[in-house]
């Protein structure tokens, strides 16, 4: 039988666990990939046909470029994240504008096809 | 009212705190620092060195004398900041898993300590900073054999090329100046980090709380007297067990605080100097080894570290050589350890010359006691 002085040091130690583990999760570094290379997915090839800027919100960093057949990284801090990309023809003028949220959990990496969101969302819009 | 044999007694008692002063007096004109630059200095130095030098005072209270044993601690907070650079833990959050995973490695640390130091009583302060050159062979085994191979690390970029073993220095920018940063508060151009100096405060009130407790009435009573206490019912070894337990996991805490303002881990060697570091600034400030306050913590800090910033340039432009007024800074500092640690065996030599006089005098009345019979 374990004494209610053990058990109330079990439970001290194990809050504590619990505690870092969702300080884990919250101050967790996530790199954010951005890729706008030609790939093929499902049997479904994707070119790159659009140039970018993409910013995840909240990092207070200004937002990247990705050109044709080029990818970028953006480090972010927390679970959740809000990106947004700004599509832009080959001469770089502004298209529109895509938003999209991004649950990352304890994951290291996240990569987001750029031509992919794109052809979904035209496929939302439609 | 002041008779001359106060103040004579003040000046002897404080001479190391007063040279320091006047040095520092005449330094801080020579070195052309604007007092806007000093006072930012110090101000930052005050705030990130503190806490180690705070973790002292525990074991002082228990008559173990200057604990060189911090390297210990200060070795625990490394290899949490280690691990949560490698795990990407950024911010306060990332310092707080640094300190829990470094909170067990020191109370082990401490434990070991403390009994290996119970065994060489009398004899605490070479002994723990001989215990931390062992420690530091067995962390730098840990650093170079096992980080990699056994603990996995998941950053190639923090390993070293041959694919195992942590490199010389760790990169904190996760981390950096997380808690300076939390509060900061400008006032006339100085950046203050008010939430470290929170934390610090917490530190002292932790100092003088636990001087009321039972266990730091023990702690006092088993550094007045070892055998007194011991007799009076203390369980005396343990008490200075727990005090060094105590000193090494504050000093882990002190050692990330440290490291999060630098922002950089020197993986093999930024807790060597830690334990030399913290003690010259406790002696800078007026303690000795039986004795210190937290007014000592804060006057030796300020001192110690005043001659850090001026002593270069004050070199450079008294001698025209920086690297001389270095030399002199090395030369003044660490000659107070040596004259602090002289004078303390001096006077334990001289308490033992009075305390055998007096046995040889009570011995000798007995003795005239019994032939008068």
């Amino acid at each position: 039988m374990i004494s209610k002085r053990t058990g109330i040091r079990l439970v001290a130690v194990l809050s504590l666990i619990v505690l870092c583990v969702y300080l884990a999760f919250i101050g967790k570094e996530h790199r954010v990939f951005f890729d706008n290379r030609v790939k093929t997915i499902d049997g479904v090839k994707y070119k790159s046909e659009y140039t970018y800027e993409v910013a995840v919100l909240g990092t207070g960093e200004e937002p990247e470029f990705v050109d044709l057949d080029d990818m970028t990284m953006i480090e972010a801090v927390g679970p959740k994240h809000v990106i947004e990309i700004s599509v832009m023809d080959l001469d770089g003028e502004p298209l529109y504008e895509i938003s999209r949220n991004v649950s990352m959990g304890f994951k290291t990496d996240c990569v987001l096809y750029l031509p992919l969101i794109v052809d979904t969302h035209m496929g939302e819009k439609d | 009212m002041l008779t001359k044999e106060k103040v004579k007694s003040f000046l002897v008692n404080q001479a190391v705190p007063i040279l320091f002063l006047i040095i520092v007096a005449v330094g801080a004109p020579l070195s052309g620092f604007s007092l806007q630059h000093l006072t930012q200095e110090m101000t930052y130095r005050l705030a990130r060195d503190s806490f180690v030098v705070l973790s002292l005072l525990v074991p002082i209270m228990a008559g173990m004398g200057l604990n060189f044993g911090i390297v210990l601690g200060s070795m625990a907070g490394q290899i949490g900041l280690i691990f949560i650079t490698d795990w990407g833990i950024r911010g306060i959050p990332g310092l707080f898993i640094a300190a829990v995973l470094g909170t067990p490695i020191a109370i082990l640390l401490g434990f070991m300590c403390g009994s290996i130091l119970n065994k060489a009583r009398g004899k605490e302060m070479v002994t723990s900073y001989i215990l931390g050159f062992f420690v530091n062979g067995l962390y730098q085994f840990f650093g170079l054999f096992m980080l990699g191979p056994i603990i996995p690390i998941t950053k190639p970029s923090m390993l070293i090329s041959r694919g195992y073993g942590v490199r010389n220095t760790v990169d904190l920018l996760g981390v950096r100046g997380a808690i300076d940063k939390l509060i900061d508060l400008k006032i006339g151009g100085v950046s203050i980090p008010v939430a470290t100096f929170l934390l610090i405060a917490a530190f002292c009130f932790f100092i003088v709380w636990i001087r009321k407790t039972k266990l730091g009435q023990d702690i006092r009573a088993a550094g007045q007297d070892y055998e007194l206490a011991r007799l009076s019912g203390i369980a005396v070894d343990r008490t200075r067990i727990i005090s060094i337990i105590i000193s090494t996991v504050l000093a882990c805490y002190g050692q990330i605080i440290l490291l999060q303002n630098l922002g950089t881990v020197n993986t093999y060697s930024s807790h060597e100097m830690t334990g030399v570091f913290a003690i010259a600034a406790l002696l800078v400030g007026g303690a000795t080894v039986a004795k210190a306050s937290l007014m000592n913590v804060f006057v030796g800090v300020l001192l110690f570290h005043m001659m850090f910033v001026i002593s270069p340039m004050a070199g450079k432009r008294l001698i025209g050589s920086a690297q001389l007024g270095e030399y002199f800074r090395v030369f003044v500092s660490y000659g107070v350890i040596c004259i602090a640690l002289i004078f303390h065996a001096m006077k334990e030599r001289a308490r033992a010359q009075k305390h055998r006089e007096e046995l040889m005098i009570g011995e000798s009345s007995l003795n005239h006691g019994g032939e008068a019979r």
